[in-house]
């Protein structure tokens, strides 16, 4: 009988890690997991441990960016300034979310995946992931578009307790928070989003019950 | 005054001062102005990240664009 509850314990425990651990935290099988079973490497479609490239501050990033125009947000009432062009990790998202297959962005890799590689294009399964409208999956994904001026600034550097009373103060102004991240002092995508993680939907850092995401920044 | 009235008094000014701050007065959270339910998001009845209309010069607006009568300003139309 004892054996039996120790048993039970240890297994209800390691089904709780399983959900925890293995299971929430992972890209794989979100909806940022475009491998197939012919390409079954999720990693590869955005990273690559070699020839990456490096004009795009993502780590390893295995995507180009077209060379497109992007208009930012603007606001009479903002007290920081937003930059005319997006930088840094923001790139990378926009990359795909931007809607503009540019220089075929969307559907090149820079390393392709597997001995010899295999562009990506060729691997028609994952092009549900991102065109889901046309296999019964609902509307197409989160398409930005180049006009950003409907969209939450990103790229601009968090504004100091001086500049405007009504934001929280982080406590590493280059770093952030540690579950709601600044790069380099910038509000950039990952900042809200965490590509790795659908826990939150959509790939939210945190929970925004109680708008708790807006909250950390906002001071309202 | 007693002696513990003169206690009192200050630690009274502290609690009120504390409930006027900035961490309970200055915010939209359980004003009229907050049409959440129980632990739903505030912000989204009036903003969003994205899709924000910019017709409305106000930050990410996250309603319609509305025909609004002057002569009376509770006869409000979604267009």
């Amino acid at each position: 009988m004892r054996l039996k509850i120790l048993f039970l314990t240890l297994a209800g425990f390691s089904i709780f890690l399983y959900t925890l651990v293995a299971r929430g935290a992972t890209v794989v099988g979100s909806k940022h997991d475009l491998s197939t079973p012919s390409t079954n490497e999720p990693c590869a479609f955005c990273h690559t441990p070699h020839f990456a490239n490096i004009s795009i501050a993502a780590p390893l990033w295995n995507r180009s960016i077209g060379n497109v125009t992007f208009q930012m947000y603007s606001s009479t009432t903002i007290d920081t300034t937003i930059p005319g062009v997006p930088s840094g990790v923001s790139l990378a998202c926009l990359g795909c979310h931007d809607g503009v297959n540019s220089a075929n962005d969307k559907h090149d890799l820079r390393n392709a995946p597997g001995p010899g590689g295999m562009p990506d294009q060729s691997s028609w399964p994952n092009c549900e992931r991102c065109h889901p409208e046309y296999y019964g999956g609902g509307g197409p994904v989160n398409w930005l578009g180049t006009d950003l001026k409907n969209d939450h600034p990103i790229s601009m550097s968090y504004p100091t307790p001086a500049q405007d009373p009504g934001f929280f103060t982080p406590p590493d102004p280059q770093k952030g928070w540690s579950d709601v991240p600044l790069y380099n002092g910038k509000i950039e995508c990952p900042s809200c989003h965490n590509v790795h993680d659908p826990s939150h939907s959509p790939f939210l850092r945190i929970s925004n019950a109680g708008s708790a995401l807006c909250y950390k920044c906002h001071n309202k | 005054m007693s002696h513990l009235d003169c206690f009192k008094f200050p630690l009274v000014l502290f609690v009120v001062g504390l409930f006027a701050s900035p961490l309970f007065g200055a915010s939209v959270v359980g004003s009229k102005h907050d049409m959440s339910a129980a632990g739903g998001e505030v912000c989204v009845h009036c903003h969003t990240p994205h899709f924000a209309n910019t017709e409305i010069s106000a930050p990410l607006w996250n309603k319609k664009s509305q025909n609004f009568n002057i002569d009376n300003p509770k006869r409000i139309k979604e267009v």
